[in-house]
This record gives structure tokens, C-alpha cells and sequence, in this order.
């Protein structure tokens, strides 16, 4: 039998506060309240890149949803602003919507 | 707004309120389990009965957890009764605000097909707006 890599997703996310460690934690906790602690090693969720506004964040897509509800759910709040299959893509639709922001 | 203007306006707007009593567009619904029983005597058909995600960032996990079958219970209830059922995020700044995909993952959590909330969404707003710019016309 193949041993396939298990797909990931890779998310965005621009918070208020200057270090995003905890937040990723907070995230992390959540979803560990609410769908348990088999389902957070599932969804593996990990803090890629880190900057003063705007973090990326992996997970397991089979857990994304699950994930997605998590980050909605934390306090203090963060919201999500792209999601992608490779980090490449997300960078540049990162970087547009920071164009397109400048750009208001 | 939270009160219908007195004079004709050239604008659609919606009238929003926490009353149950009180005539509105929209009710923001905080705990549905104790309004329940009032709700089901006071509310016209074609009220929008709003839940906001809000203040479950602040809860706990078991409340959390009630808030997610307080939410079902109010898609049912909104289903019943003919009225539209309205998720917001309750967002007073920019970090508040809710992205759509994150907003369907809830309504999924909940059971809720997010295709047909957003379509039922769209009808009811147009609906309603319609309703009221109409009324400002008149009135002129």
C-alpha cells in the first residue's frame, strides 16, 4: 500500500498583538475544548511564519473546518484572511491584499 | 437603526433591537433558551432573529458547546416559526470581523448547510430592504 503525505492547508490570519505564539496556543486550546485532544494531534496545527501583524498557520485539511471554527472562536479575536494549499500562493495573495489595503 | 426614522429617507435601512415587544427587522437574540417561551407568542412572521458570534470567544469550552445548541436550537425554531435566521459576528473593530469560509465552518459545526443559509440570506434582505425603501417613497 502507498503511504500518501497527508494533505495541509495553510492560513493567514492577521491579529492585534505583537507576538503570535500565544495565539497559535490559543488556537490550539480551543480546539482541544471543543473537539478534543485525538482530533487536535490530527489536525496538526503548527505556526509557520510569524510577523508583527500577520502570521501563517498550517493544519491537516481533513481537520480545516474544525480549525477555522477554533480561530473564530479565541479570545483576544483574529481574523483569517486567506487560505491556500502552498505557502507560495498564499504569500502573493497576501501581498495583494496588503497592495490593496495601502491602495484605501 | 434602532428606531424607524419619522421623516421619509432616501436610504434602505433595517431596524434593529433587543426587545422582543418592540417592532423590528431584526432581534439580536443574547441567550436563546430564556427568551424562548416569549419568543414563541411575540414574533411576526418574516423577523430576522440575529445571533452573534461575539461573545462565545469569551466563554469556556462547555459553554461553547451550549452556545453551538443554542444556535441550532434558534436555525429550528427560525425554521418553524418563518422567520430568518441571522449569524453575525458582532464585531466592534476590524479584528472582530468574521471571514466567510469561517462563518460557513460554524454553520456547518451547527448542522446548518451554509449554501442554502446564504441564498434564504440574500432573498430575505432584498426582501426586506425593498419593504422599506418603498415606505420612504411613499411617505415622500
Amino acid at each position: 500500500m502507498l503511504k500518501r503525505r497527508d494533505k495541509r492547508r495553510y492560513v493567514s490570519i492577521v491579529h492585534a498583538g505583537e507576538s503570535s505564539d500565544p495565539f497559535v496556543n490559543a488556537i490550539i486550546k480551543r480546539f482541544s475544548e471543543l473537539f478534543g485532544s485525538i482530533a487536535t494531534e490530527r489536525a496538526a496545527i503548527r505556526l509557520v511564519q510569524q510577523g508583527a501583524n500577520e502570521s501563517i498557520i498550517k493544519c491537516r485539511l481533513e481537520q480545516l473546518e474544525n480549525v477555522l471554527v477554533a480561530i473564530t472562536l479565541i479570545d483576544p479575536p483574529v481574523v483569517t484572511i486567506g487560505m491556500s494549499g502552498s505557502i507560495r500562493q498564499l504569500r502573493r495573495r497576501i501581498q495583494q491584499y496588503s497592495q490593496w489595503q495601502k491602495s484605501k | 437603526m434602532t428606531t424607524t426614522p419619522l421623516a421619509a429617507v432616501n436610504y434602505p435601512y433595517l431596524v434593529v433591537s433587543e426587545n422582543i415587544g418592540e417592532p423590528a427587522d431584526i432581534l439580536t437574540i443574547r441567550d436563546f433558551n430564556k427568551v424562548k417561551k416569549q419568543m414563541k407568542k411575540k414574533i411576526k412572521k418574516g423577523t430576522g432573529l440575529e445571533l452573534t458570534v461575539n461573545p462565545a470567544r469569551k466563554m469556556d469550552g462547555r459553554s461553547v458547546g451550549k452556545w453551538f445548541s443554542s444556535l441550532r436550537d434558534l436555525y429550528a425554531f427560525c425554521h418553524s416559526s418563518r422567520c430568518q435566521f441571522i449569524l453575525s459576528s458582532g464585531a466592534t473593530s476590524q479584528y472582530e470581523m468574521i471571514s466567510g469560509p469561517c462563518l460557513d465552518a460554524i454553520l456547518k459545526t451547527a448542522d446548518i448547510e451554509p449554501q442554502s443559509y446564504w441564498r434564504n440570506m440574500g432573498k430575505w434582505l432584498e426582501e426586506r430592504l425593498l419593504r422599506n425603501v418603498s415606505y420612504a417613497k411613499e411617505a415622500r
